[in-house]
């Protein structure tokens, strides 16, 4: 077995890293500090990755909660070596959990632009500070760098996708090009700026 | 229960981060959306492309939110200097060469020569009209000054200058040689 078999969600009852710490008994201490050794490591990944599942900092944040009081209710099941999987299996279910809570109540998803942008909201809550926080100011100037060395028509095929949130059909019919040509630029864009994210 | 770390097909994991780019912007049909996640819930390559994903994707944002960084405006700067720097030197050549040239004619031919020759004749009349007219402008007269304050005997008095009086006292014509010869 690499994983728990069960990463049923469970709801978050409060700061996942600090639940009665006085009360712990040695081997509640030894877990506790292999997840926060680990959320230390692997967070601010985590924070992304359940991020691109529900597409909302505020919901994301709830769901990187949830999953790490389960990691402190269950993680000692794991093996070490496993556990950055493990932790990322039982934040993905929590995250499919909330996303079917909040779809129920409110169909109308987010759109790409609008949780790219809720960063810059002035009125931004928690889940948006934290994601203001994976963007390091370095990263963002190194992209810029490479957004500008790009060819201009994969430049403004990922201005038009990411930054005026068109489709890819919008950008085709607008370029007046096929829609396979406009994925291709994107790609190759992508592939280029890649290169400038910091490797895990 | 699938592995985390089972192997796929060199084609899929090539593909991995743009089918992780279209998953986060949403670009994927239902269909394949679903079976996406399905393989989130297995692989844990697919999870941490969805997390390289969004980190492109507000990083791009953010980028695209930056300030213009001093690089720019240094390259900015570079080409306007350089455009300048280019003007100012092909004037400079321009008005080089026209000094140089002068009022030579610069055509051969004889049709060519004459107008050439015409026209430098009129462009240096006109200049010297020009420079005489503002040399009256500019240039005033010497200043009349009275050596002294009491007239001597035969002087009048009067503001002209005794050399004045004296010349315009000469007999003869006028379009004569003062001198005589």
């Amino acid at each position: 077995m690499t994983e728990p078999s069960d990463p049923t969600p469970a709801r978050a009852t409060g700061d996942p890293l600090a639940p009665g710490v006085g009360d712990e008994s040695p081997g509640e201490r030894e877990v506790r500090e292999r997840v926060e050794s680990l959320y230390h490591q692997y967070g601010e990944e985590l924070s992304r990755f359940v991020l691109g599942v529900v597409r909302d900092p505020d919901l994301a944040a709830e769901a990187v909660q949830s999953a790490l009081c389960r990691a402190l209710e269950r993680g000692h099941t794991a093996r070490v070596e496993t556990f950055k999987a493990w932790l990322f299996r039982v934040a993905f279910h929590e995250a499919l959990l909330i996303r079917r809570q909040r779809q129920a109540g409110q169909k109308a998803s987010r759109r790409l632009a609008d949780w790219l942008r809720i960063n810059h909201d002035p009125d931004s809550s928690a889940g948006a500070a934290s994601l203001n926080g994976l963007i390091r100011v370095e990263t963002a100037e190194t992209v810029r760098r490479l957004l500008d060395h790009l060819p201009d028509e994969q430049r403004r095929v990922v201005l038009a996708r990411i930054h005026d949130d068109k489709t890819f059909a919008q950008i085709a019919a607008e370029l007046n090009v096929p829609l396979g040509t406009v994925l291709t630029r994107m790609r190759l864009a992508l592939e280029k700026l890649r290169k400038a994210l910091p490797q895990h | 229960m699938a592995s985390n770390h089972s192997p796929r097909p060199l084609s899929e994991a090539v593909d991995l981060p743009w089918l992780a780019f279209r998953y986060v912007a949403g670009e994927l049909d239902a269909a394949a959306a679903e079976a996406f996640e399905r393989r989130l819930d297995e692989d844990q390559a697919a999870r941490e492309a969805v997390a390289e994903a969004v980190s492109l994707l507000t990083t791009v944002e953010a980028a695209v939110s930056l300030p213009a960084p001093a690089y720019r405006l240094r390259r900015r700067l570079t080409r306007w200097t350089l455009a300048a720097t280019g003007l100012a030197a092909a004037a400079g050549l321009l008005i080089g060469i026209s000094l140089l040239q002068g009022n030579r004619p610069r055509s051969s031919g004889p049709i060519n020569e004459r107008v050439v020759l015409t026209w430098s004749n009129l462009i240096q009349d006109e200049t010297e009209e020009w420079l005489s007219v503002v040399d009256e402008h500019t240039i005033e007269p010497p200043p009349v000054v009275a050596v002294s304050s009491v007239p001597e005997a035969g002087e009048t008095g009067d503001v002209f200058p005794a050399w004045l009086l004296e010349a315009a006292s000469l007999p003869g014509d006028p379009s004569e040689d003062p001198r005589g010869s």
